[in-house]
């Protein structure tokens, strides 16, 4: 169900939504302050499966894996063999991995907008219903093609985290073993 | 050859990326006016607690600003200190007080020891008092002990005297810090 390219980015992130159920790509990440300064930059790839399940693999500049298995959080910080784990509502709020993976009712935890027209894209503004999460808006970029391209979160202490998503692929099949996590023999292991 | 090879790399670099000043990788000749940014991770165990945080520091001679992030980006702390004292905030709550290690410990339950580590960091000792200092071969600093901490350095940027740290672990008293820079900023 092709949406047409003038489509509204609400549109597009309904369609997104209601058409993938599972989803990888290539992700590059920077925080940057108020005036668009770039503080930090990392990279990698990421993929999940609807609901509540992801797998986010920074390699650079250090190596970070970060699993919802549905239930819990893992990360796990390969230079420091550390591995955190967290029951998964706890630990994410609203965070990317959890609005790409969560159920289809993002319009329950989310107030969704249009937003202008920017860089040849089609942008959304999503804003947290509840009070207390750690973001204070989150924008989203769809391309020509409907494809999710930028989400940007405005958190509430004035930085920002701009994801860039690259070759996305909707719906491939992807291992449950993806989405599984056991911690490596010898990590330290932290949290519940 | 040698010189040839390296333009080339260049030339191939700039396809895909922007060239990047090439970063100096050794500590400022003056530590008390330097000023610095890092990258890098933090991991903290304070009395059974543990948390691991990436972080970014700047520094300036009179002033700091370290941001603690969740894995995911999202900003879960930013310290700020300067000569009137330190303030630290979160999403919905605001602390300040005269002293960061004072300030630390209330707020995220262990303490930093900001006016140490600004010297430690760049493997230095903090001027005003008494520091016991190991280097091996090299020049280079093992461990250090000063303020009560026992600072051990387990990787640095290359074998020089002045090579910045990128590794290293800090104790006292029931709190262990390690620290991992990723990246240096020296300016």
């Amino acid at each position: 169900m092709p949406l047409a390219a003038h489509a509204a980015a609400t549109d597009k992130l309904r369609n997104f939504i209601a058409s993938t159920r599972s989803g990888q790509a290539n992700f590059s990440q920077e925080v940057q302050d108020k005036s668009g300064k770039r503080l930090q930059q990392a990279s990698g790839t990421m993929q999940f499966v609807r609901p509540g399940k992801f797998r986010w693999v920074y390699q650079k500049p250090y190596e970070q894996l970060i699993v919802g298995d549905g239930e819990k959080f893992w990360l796990h910080d390969v230079e420091l063999n550390q591995v955190t784990v967290k029951k998964l509502d706890a630990a994410l709020g609203s965070s990317p991995a959890a609005l790409l993976s969560g159920n289809n009712e993002i319009e329950r935890g989310f107030a969704l907008e249009d937003d202008c027209e920017r860089d040849g894209m089609e942008w959304l503004r999503a804003t947290p219903r509840a009070l207390d999460t750690s973001f204070e808006k989150i924008l989203m970029a769809f391309d020509a093609r409907s494809e999710l391209v930028v989400m940007e979160l405005h958190d509430a202490l004035g930085q920002k985290t701009v994801l860039h998503f690259s070759g996305m692929q909707r719906n491939p099949r992807l291992s449950p073993e993806l989405f599984r996590f056991i911690p490596p023999k010898g990590a330290d292991v932290l949290g519940e | 050859m040698r010189l040839a090879s390296a333009v080339f790399a260049l030339a191939l670099a700039g396809c895909a990326t922007r060239l990047q000043a090439p970063q100096p990788q050794v500590r400022p000749a003056q530590a008390g006016q330097a000023a610095f940014a890092l990258n890098g991770r933090i991991a903290v165990k304070h009395d059974g607690e543990r948390t691991t945080s990436n972080m970014r520091w700047t520094h300036y001679p009179t002033e700091d600003e370290i941001l603690l992030f969740a894995p995911l980006g999202q900003t879960v702390a930013r310290i700020r200190r300067d000569a009137v004292g330190v303030v630290l905030d979160t999403a919905d709550k605001h602390y300040s007080a005269q002293d960061t290690e004072e300030l630390t410990q209330r707020a995220l339950g262990w303490h930093l020891p900001l006016d140490g580590l600004q010297y430690w960091v760049l493997a230095l000792p903090a001027p005003g008092s008494k520091a016991s200092i190991e280097r091996d071969a090299n020049g280079q600093v093992n461990a250090m002990r000063q303020d009560g901490w026992e600072i051990r350095y387990t990787r640095y940027t290359a074998q020089q005297p002045d090579s910045l740290p990128l590794r290293m672990n800090l104790q006292r008293e029931g709190t262990e810090l390690q620290l991992l820079v990723d990246e240096w900023e020296i300016r």
